[in-house]
């Protein structure tokens, strides 16, 4: 448990070995008396094959950093990296093909498209680049989160469990640079949690994927390879690899 | 309560504004006819108050019948005799007998016919009593003697006439032609409600009209001191001839501006069940639109409940939004109707209607009424949609919203049904053998029954039918395509309620194209089969009274290289065909002799040449409803008066060009004091072509401008033609009821969007961009359009086929398809359809992702 001082500025091309870096990244909503700081200069890098949990407060900015570093979100200064791409020079259309090519999402609920069936939710983003899926892997990963038998159902005969599979199985179809989760197991019992918890770590394990997950559960934090902890739109520690308890015993230290 | 929907509606006022529109739309069209119609009733009020101001008293003859071209009561004339039996009348001060046509052609300076469709042209008599006379000298001096007329002042300037010229009426005795001797006013004005009025002595307009020696009314006034009533009395009493009618000058003046008004209602009421339409097809928005609303609010609702609101007053609350929208559509509909009816006014004018100081009449009733209708559609639309509020129970606050399972109701399955059996039972009697014209109501009914069928059935079929109509969707746009299908079947309630605004309007323009492609392959089968002759000399106005005099005919086939002429006259009267059965009829002549290889009638029984002088031809289907057979006899009685009888000689089967009552063409003389021939068929020579006669026939019709010398080709096209620019007039009229449902396709995707916003987002972060997404709106508006389209066509053409099956005894009988016209309406609606995409796509496209994906 130490806490460590924010890396040095990265090199101009940054390292193969980093799936997504945020340089000095600040986030300012409103103006005069009403701004508020959500991120006050962050610099941090995920590195590739790497589960990292972000934890802190309400409001101390995590959401805020996962969107910005996602292309959902614009920085105020500063800038944000996938891999090799600058997505703070990107525009908007470009931003979203990056979305759709190279980033991975599962959000607490709501994250399939009810129209549409588990297997068309998987690959949704392969489809909306109009590429085929690449069928091995596909398979392998319908059955590392085990939906052989549920792919032609649609969310609404799925349960919430087995919805947040699907998700998770769309995040790793398209072999995305990176995976971005918010708070995934928010809204499970914690059987389904574990479950969900336990493919991700897979993914990253097995599969070498680059998962960051904003969280507030210290349980869902233990199963990450390291937790940074942010407050007041800045990162405040970095624990790494650390237990439950760990978790706990630390976050205990900010009421949170 | 009350302030909790006010909140709630201005929260969505936004959306609320298509559905105010489409209720505005409706309403204008009717509050813009109410207006049109009270001002020309006005208009034509004033004119025969000015008509009828010096006549204390009018003597007419006694009625006959009941004209069926808007012409009013026909009376029987007066003999010249009666005028000075009135004037010895005790009160009557003086009495003046007059004589009008308004049958007869004026031509102007270039030779052309004035008037037309129009204000009417008068040739009659000058009173020579000046409290009496309408018309004044404004300049020159009144007519004299024969061969002087005097003409009105705005028709003189109009027409380029000056004191002096010569002028040229043509009447059943050929030209006629007359010196303008003086120029005439209508109390301040130059004319009377834009007729052309040409003034003659009363014996030259007796002769014109063909009627030496009668008269159409003797008007009196009285002496002082004596009131018209006294002095209608005092000629009843006075029995100046048999069955006279005697009415006060103000009376007469009103009828006559009644039975114009009449004219003008058949308009107004056109235009009335046009607004009825878009009213209707509002309907369909406007409970769409609540339904939605009312959906979306679920959890609001059953939150009130929950909070203790009873479910009165959440049904209150549903209903008081719908009756502010209702109010506040049906007030600014009302003003939108006035500006209309401005517009229409003002075209009115520039047709020719010119009146000193009129006015819109816009009467305070208009505006209840108006706003009324508004209020009802309104509030009859919403119940529904608060009924399913009143339903949401508390615990729905906590829950999501509940599923759209209106596509599986068997109730509704089962209601279209009974309606389908029940309009199929209606309409079956048009696919008999020979269906009676009585019929035609009960299967107007059926098919009305047969559209509710559809409605109703909507919901149930919608999903099955968007999967079919949006089958190669995903193919070509891939998952766009997909989520674009899938999005118009997930709620098949709303999905087909937005289609019925089109399904309406489309049935309605594709049974009308279809119906009038039909009659126009009757028309041209009719005439392919029945007319072998050339050349048609016909009236050149189709409204015109007037034929051309017999001795045209004769000269025709003086033209070298004819070969025979024949020509039909035609009578408008009354039939008896009973003592207790009198049927409103016109009478065509024919020459029997001549007809032969010019034109050939289908015959039921008997054949053309069984009718000669005293015989009378039956049509079929009227011989079959009344109960007439060969042998009977007929009464005919003519709008002059006249009363002839008539044997049934044979039975025909050409009602298309017949018509239902046809005589011997020597017999017309009968009927009618001076003939005139309505329509003219010349056969040439062998060898001859109708491009070598040409000139030569042109010389001969040229002296009668009023009448047209057309080829065989010439002729069938202008029949087509009519109904073609008849045909237009509705679709203009219909187009309202489509807008309406463009904006009902617009609404619908708008709070569809709305609803959909968190899944939207969860798209765009997903990686869909906004040209896809764009694209997957447009393409679920583009399916909802085709399947209102698709629907709406394939009624249209059932509705069409019924009819002309039903109609096949009244000369409709052969099914025809305007192909590339509903292939155009097909493109339309899908085009309507992106159109209607427009605003809800860019909406969309526009969301913030991450508050979208942050939406409740």
């Amino acid at each position: 448990m130490t806490t460590t001082t924010p890396p040095p500025p990265p090199p101009a091309a940054p390292s193969t070995t980093v799936a997504a870096r945020a340089v000095d990244a600040t986030k300012v909503y409103g103006e005069g008396e009403t701004q508020v700081v959500a991120l006050a200069g962050v610099t941090v890098d995920f590195t590739r094959g790497q589960f990292t949990a972000i934890m802190g407060p309400s409001g101390s900015g995590k959401s805020t950093l996962m969107h910005c570093l996602a292309g959902l979100d614009e920085l105020t200064s500063g800038s944000v990296w996938i891999e090799g791409t600058n997505l703070t020079e990107l525009r908007e259309k470009d931003l979203t093909k990056l979305r759709r090519d190279r980033v991975g999402f599962v959000f607490q609920a709501f994250n399939l498209i009810p129209t549409l069936t588990a297997e068309e939710n998987i690959v949704l983003p392969l489809s909306l680049a109009g590429n085929d899926p690449d069928r091995s892997w596909f398979d392998q990963v319908v059955s590392t989160v085990g939906l052989g038998n549920r792919l032609q159902h649609r969310p609404s005969e799925l349960s919430g469990g087995q919805q947040q599979r699907v998700a998770v199985a769309r995040a790793l179809a398209s072999k995305p640079a990176i995976i971005f989760a918010d708070e995934p197991t928010g809204n499970l019992d914690s059987h389904s949690s574990t479950e969900i918890l336990e493919f991700m770590r897979r993914a990253v394990d097995d599969y070498h994927q680059t998962i960051v997950m904003v969280t507030h559960d210290p349980r869902a934090a233990s199963y990450a390879d390291r937790v940074l902890v942010l407050a007041d739109g800045q990162i405040v520690n970095e624990l790494i690899d650390p237990s439950a308890d760990d978790v706990v015993d630390f976050m205990k230290t900010f009421g949170d | 309560m009350f302030r909790t929907t006010l909140r709630s509606l201005w929260s969505h006022k936004r959306r609320l504004i298509s559905t105010c529109v489409a209720v505005i739309l409706g309403v204008a069209f009717m509050s813009g006819t109410l207006v049109l119609n009270s001002t020309i009733g006005r208009i034509f009020d004033d004119l025969f108050a000015d008509f009828g101001q010096g006549v204390d008293a009018v003597v007419r003859g006694p009625a006959l019948f009941e004209s069926q071209t808007g012409n009013g009561t026909q009376r029987a004339l007066l003999d010249d005799s009666i005028t000075d039996k009135v004037a010895a009348v005790p009160g009557v001060a003086a009495a003046e007998g007059s004589m009008a046509s308004f049958q007869l052609t004026v031509l102007d300076k270039q030779g052309d016919p004035i008037g037309g469709a129009g204000p009417p042209t008068v040739v009659g008599s000058w009173d020579t009593d000046e409290q009496l006379a309408s018309y004044q000298v404004a300049e020159g001096r009144a007519p004299e003697r024969a061969g002087e007329a005097i003409i009105d002042r705005a028709g003189a300037d109009k027409s380029d006439f000056v004191i002096g010229d010569d002028i040229v009426i043509i009447t059943a005795k050929g030209r006629e032609t007359l010196k303008i001797v003086g120029l005439s006013r209508f109390g301040e004005a130059d004319s009377a409600g834009g007729s052309f009025f040409v003034g003659t002595t009363l014996p030259e307009a007796q002769r014109l009209a063909g009627e030496p020696g009668k008269l159409n009314q003797v008007n009196a006034r009285a002496e002082e001191g004596v009131s018209a009533e006294q002095l209608v009395a005092n000629i009843e009493e006075a029995q100046v001839g048999p069955g006279v009618d005697v009415v006060t000058g103000k009376q007469a003046a009103d009828e006559q501006a009644s039975d114009i008004k009449q004219g003008f209602g058949f308009f107004t009421t056109i235009l009335l069940v046009f607004a009825a339409i878009a009213l209707f097809v509002g309907w369909f928005i406007i409970s769409n639109t609540f339904g939605i609303l009312v959906a979306q609010r679920t959890r609001e609702l059953a939150l009130l409940r929950a909070i203790g609101a009873t479910r009165r007053q959440v049904l209150t609350s549903v209903l008081l939004e719908a009756g502010i929208i209702g109010v506040f559509s049906g007030v600014i509909g009302f003003l939108a109707g006035v500006g209309l009816a401005l517009l229409a006014f003002e075209a009115l004018k520039s047709f020719g209607l010119q009146l000193p100081g009129a006015n819109l009449i816009v009467e305070p009733s208009y505006a209840l009424i108006t706003v009324s209708v508004g209020l009802l559609i309104t509030a009859i639309a919403a119940v529904g949609p608060a009924i399913r509020a009143t339903r949401v129970p508390p615990i729905a606050a906590l829950r999501d919203v509940a599923v759209d399972s209106s596509g599986r109701s068997r109730l509704r399955a089962g209601l279209a049904v009974v309606l389908l059996v029940l309009g199929g039972i209606l309409i079956k009697p048009a696919f008999g053998v020979e269906p009676a014209s009585d019929q035609i109501k009960s299967v107007g009914l059926g098919l009305g029954v047969l559209l509710l069928a559809v409605l109703v059935a909507g919901p149930v079929i919608a999903r099955p039918l968007a999967r079919v109509v949006g089958a190669g969707l995903p193919l070509i746009k891939g998952i766009t395509g997909r989520l674009s299908r899938e999005n118009a079947m997930r709620s098949p309630r709303r999905t087909a309620s937005t289609a019925s605004a089109l399904i309406i309007g489309v049935a309605l323009v594709s049974f009308i194209s279809v119906f009038a492609s039909s009659a126009k392959a009757s028309i041209n089968a009719a005439i392919g089969n029945g007319f072998e002759g050339d050349y048609i000399i016909q009236p050149a106005n189709q409204f015109s009274f007037t034929g051309a005099p017999p001795s045209l005919a004769a000269d025709i086939a003086e033209v070298d290289g004819v070969q025979s002429v024949t020509a039909l006259t035609f009578t408008e009267g009354q039939v008896t065909v009973r003592p207790d059965r009198q049927i409103g009829a016109f009478v065509g002549g024919i020459d029997p002799k001549t007809t032969p290889g010019i034109f050939t009638f289908k015959m039921s029984q008997g054949a053309v040449s069984d009718l000669g002088p005293g015989g009378i031809l039956v049509d079929k289907a009227v011989a079959r409803d009344e109960g007439i057979e060969v042998g009977d006899t007929l009464t005919v009685l003519s709008g002059s008066g006249r009363t002839a009888s008539f044997t049934v000689a044979a039975i025909s089967d050409d009602p298309a060009i017949l018509g239902q009552w046809t005589i011997d063409r020597a017999d017309t003389a009968k009927l009618t004091a001076e003939p005139t021939d309505f329509l003219l068929g010349i056969r040439l020579d062998p060898g001859v072509t109708p491009d070598d006669i040409r000139p030569a026939l042109r010389k001969v019709v040229e002296p009668f401008p009023n009448m047209k010398l057309q080829d065989r080709e010439q002729y069938t096209s202008s029949i087509v033609g009519t109904i073609t620019a008849l045909l237009n007039v509705i679709y203009a009229l219909l187009a309202v009821s489509i807008v309406i449902a463009l904006i009902g396709i617009a609404n619908t995707l708008s709070l569809s969007i709305h609803e959909r916003t968190r899944e939207l987002g969860l798209l765009r972060a997903m990686g869909m961009t906004r040209s896809q997404l764009r694209s997957s709106v447009r393409w679920e508006a583009v399916i909802v359009a085709l399947m209102g389209t698709a629907i709406g066509i394939g009624l249209g053409m059932a509705l069409s086929y019924t009819m002309v099956k039903v109609l096949a005894s009244q000369g409709v009988d052969e099914f025809a398809v305007d192909a590339p016209f509903l292939i155009f309406v097909v493109l339309g609606g899908a085009a309507l359809g992106v159109l209607a995409s427009v605003r809800p796509a860019w909406k969309a496209s526009k969301l913030n992702v991450l508050e979208a994906i942050a939406t409740e």
